[in-house]
């Protein structure tokens, strides 16, 4: 048989074709610097000079994991953090000693018998529209937080209010039967919304605030944009021009994005990338305000419906490992959901429970729950909550469980956070708990006293919940010391580490800081160049 | 050709009605709904009822397929439960990143694939068939989320000759489009090239020893004439069918590559709308990608059909 294929490639055309290809590329590629370098598009004018020397860059770049979720504005909800403190104002800001800082309220004041509270709020104050921001805005935002099916957190503060009403152009006075001092904290929380606008805000087309930047536009799953608020009420902020958001929801993207300077920030980066891009000593890491990391057990599964198993698992978690190898340094081993310095807690509170395989198998032993099978589910969403359950996972089946991993997308994990029914442990985070025990206690499903995640429902816990809850100011230590015992020796709600997510940004950039409901703030940021 | 078409088209559609079904009632099997995304983390049970009140989710889901269906059918794809916006709008945003990478990845994957079968098939040194074997088992075993974290590593982090992701229009911003093409274009056609390759270079080598190919020879054509006349169009069947059921699979939207490369496309469009449980976004996106890959592969059926009339005959058989 005849070979009809004898014609062969020359090696000249071989490498010709080759070069041609190879000069076809570097064609394309050019300089990636023009005429944009960011995954949006965008341009990256330069400014004018910063009094400390160097040149003020006027556009941010800024990665976000995921996408906005507009109708659910008036909630805390991972997904809306880069809306709250740059299209919105809160009435006031809370701070990390449990203290308030006036914003779009200038002063509040008790009456002497704790019942009736007024706000006095800001003058000469103006929502992206021009219209001007009063009462009216406030009891509106108040409204429809309370509304059926708004699902916002402060809700579940706003009603201890009989009443809430205009009482002047700028004022607004709420009533209570009882005190009730942590009201304050749902307007830490709040976003205020135009009482106009409002009804147009799901789709994007008007999300309308008093905060220093201006909603521009959103392409869903892709990007979307803020430009200056000129007419701000802080005189001469903000500093950037606008701020480009790209949505990067996978981490090793993210991460490339910052590693080839194609964005500024990244708001909500996972601990480990945030750790591996400080190293470089190119970029800097700020960390937001603690909040509860936790393995949840639900009391209705056997064995965990048995204290002491529950104890057992408390003493198996090896929190330390946990906060070094998993945090890096970024969040502390705790056992407890509130932060250190929340008066009434004790250094023995926060350590309670150490590792202690010995004790565990003790107590497993007496429960008579040796070998049997618990599942446990980390928290989709978030690479580290995986990490942290292969650790949990080691020290329980030395402690003698049977630990069978369950995976859930993240949908079906929100889905059974709210109705309950996870077969087992979980781990994942109750991010509320910054803003203190009381907001934590009332708003986040977790802990929450008339149904919760765990199905830990008794009289006791709506007691000690109740005592915090209502505690006056003199006597809150004394409830959250009890409260916090409690919690420690049901052990539905072991808290492993007081975690943080951290907000990586280049060098040069100032500036930037969180408030205790994690979202950024970037009224005072400046990025020199 | 026009009963072959016709059925084949008929065929299509009654494998999309099946399809509707099927994607509906999967996703509707699924744990959680958008009403329980839309309440929000800390929601309590009667607010998530009265959030699948309002979106209708309350009622039997025969009714709501059905409503569904017949609003497909009207043309109205509907709204998005969880973005509120037009379903076609969010479509509209996206389709031109999904469209410039299919063509890209489509285009790299035919040049290179084409030149390395035609090679493979034709050269009589040893080496160079070694060097394209192996770069093509090299290449097969690369999957794009390898590739691709490679190539951005390489050209964006390390050389900073391209940027890491993202995508730009080719209207507005040709030169910037072309730059974050490349990267993902590249890694989306470095495994289908050798699989075109090895399948063309298999059915040239079959074709090459026909005896049509022998009369041409005899008759004292060129080699080169012959090979690009003959044999190459009657050998490219199997690499067309291959080839449309790539194009099919990019036009529902290359997930893992738009998730590496941050380019928002169809595919992270549909990811999102699963995780959301945005069922009606889902339902869509799921039932265009199904779409494409029976359009791709009915195109492609047709082409081959149009080569071979022995396709079109035994088609009627």
């Amino acid at each position: 048989m005849q070979d009809i294929f004898t014609r062969t490639v020359s090696r000249r055309a071989f490498l010709g074709g080759a070069l041609a290809a190879g000069g076809l590329a570097l064609a394309g590629c050019g300089s990636s610097k023009s005429p944009s370098d960011n995954p949006t598009g965008g341009t990256q004018p330069s400014g004018g000079a910063s009094p400390g020397g160097g040149n003020l860059v006027k556009n941010l770049r800024i990665g976000v994991a995921g996408d906005l979720l507009l109708a659910g504005v008036l909630r805390y909800q991972a997904s809306n953090q880069p809306l709250r403190r740059t299209v919105f104002d809160y009435l006031l800001d809370k701070n990390s000693d449990g203290s308030y800082r006036p914003a779009l309220a200038t002063a509040w004041e008790w009456s002497s018998d704790q019942k009736t509270l007024v706000f006095t709020l800001r003058d000469g104050v103006t929502f992206h529209t021009g219209r001007a921001f009063g009462a009216d805005d406030v009891i509106a935002t108040v409204q429809a937080a309370m509304a059926k099916g708004s699902g916002a957190q402060a809700a579940s503060l706003l009603k201890y209010a009989t009443d809430l009403k205009k009482t002047g152009t700028n004022q607004i006075t709420a009533t209570f039967d009882s005190p009730f001092p942590a009201y304050l904290d749902a307007f830490a929380m709040l976003p205020i919304i135009d009482s106009q606008t409002y009804a147009n805000i799901a789709d994007g087309k008007q999300v309308i605030g008093t905060g220093p930047y201006k909603f521009q536009s959103w392409t869903a799953g892709s990007k979307f944009e803020m430009a200056k608020n000129s007419s701000y009420w802080q005189e001469g902020k903000p500093y950037f021009d606008d701020l480009q958001f790209s949505i990067i929801t996978d981490t090793q993207a993210l991460l490339a994005a910052m590693q080839s300077g194609s964005l500024d920030m990244v708001d909500g980066m996972v601990t480990r990338d945030a750790v591996t891009l400080k190293k470089t000593g190119k970029f800097t890491v700020t960390p937001s305000a603690s909040y509860d990391i936790y393995v949840g057990a639900n009391t209705k599964v056997k064995p965990l419906d048995n204290v002491q198993v529950r104890q057992a698992i408390a003493y198996a978690l090896d929190r330390d490992r946990i906060a070094s190898q998993v945090y890096n340094g970024l969040a502390e081993a705790s056992c407890i959901p509130w932060a250190d310095n929340t008066p009434g807690i004790s250094k023995s509170q926060i350590t309670h429970y150490a590792y202690d395989i010995d004790k565990a198998k003790a107590l497993l032993q007496q429960a008579g729950a040796a070998g049997t099978e618990v599942s446990l589910s980390p928290y989709p969403a978030d690479p580290a909550t995986s990490a942290i359950a292969d650790i949990v996972e080691y020290g329980l089946t030395q402690v003698g469980f049977k630990v069978k991993p369950v995976s859930y997308d993240s949908a079906t994990f929100a889905a059974h956070i709210q109705a309950g029914d996870f077969p087992g442990l979980w781990v994942t985070n109750v991010a509320l708990t910054a803003m203190g025990p009381v907001t934590a206690l009332l708003t986040a499903n977790p802990l929450t006293t008339a149904k919760n995640t765990e199905n830990f429902v008794n009289d006791q816990y709506t007691s000690v919940v109740k005592a915090a809850v209502t505690a006056a100011k003199d006597q809150q230590a004394a409830a959250n010391t009890a409260l916090t015992d409690y919690l420690l020796e049901q052990a539905f709600h072991n808290t492993v580490v007081q975690g943080n997510t951290p907000v990586v940004g280049v060098n040069g950039l100032s500036g930037v800081t969180t408030d205790l409901t994690l979202a950024v703030d970037l009224t005072n940021a400046k990025l020199t160049a | 050709m026009i009963r072959y078409t016709l059925r084949r088209v008929l065929g299509a559609i009654g494998i999309l009605l099946i399809a509707s079904v099927i994607v509906f009632a999967l996703l509707h099997m699924a744990p959680g709904d958008p009403a329980s995304v839309l309440a929000g983390p800390d929601a309590d049970q009667q607010t998530i009822a009265a959030i699948r009140h309002s979106l209708g989710l309350d009622q039997p889901l025969v009714s709501q397929y059905f409503s569904w269906l017949g609003q497909l059918l009207s043309g109205n794809l509907g709204m998005s439960y969880t973005i509120h916006q037009p379903i076609s709008t969010l479509i509209g945003q996206r389709i031109g990143s999904t469209l410039q990478l299919t063509v890209a990845a489509t285009l790299l994957t035919v040049i290179f694939g084409v030149s390395m079968g035609v090679m493979l098939a034709t050269s009589k040194r040893r080496w160079v068939t070694s060097v394209i074997d192996y770069l093509g088992t090299l290449a097969l075993a690369l999957p794009p989320f390898v590739s691709g974290v490679i190539l951005i590593f390489l050209f964006a982090v390390v050389w900073k000759a391209l940027p890491s992701g993202g995508y730009a229009s080719l209207f507005s911003h040709p030169g910037d489009a072309m730059q974050r093409l490349i990267m993902p274009s590249v890694a989306m056609a470095l495994p289908g090239a050798p699989v075109i390759a090895r399948l063309l270079a298999t059915e040239m080598r079959r074709v090459g020893e026909q005896e049509f190919i022998l009369t041409a020879l005899a008759k004292g054509a060129s080699r080169r004439w012959i090979t690009w006349r003959h044999i190459v169009p009657n050998s490219l069947g199997p690499a067309i069918i291959e080839l449309g059921i790539r194009i099919g699979q990019l036009l529902g939207g290359a997930i893992i590559a738009e998730a590496i490369f941050a380019r928002a496309g169809l595919g992270s469009l549909l990811v999102q709308s699963v995780q959301n449980r945005d069922y009606r976004l889902a339902q869509v996106l799921l039932l265009m990608a199904i779409g494409a890959a029976i359009g791709t592969q009915l195109v492609a059926e047709l082409c081959i059909a149009g080569i071979d009339p022995r396709v079109r005959v035994g088609g009627r058989a």
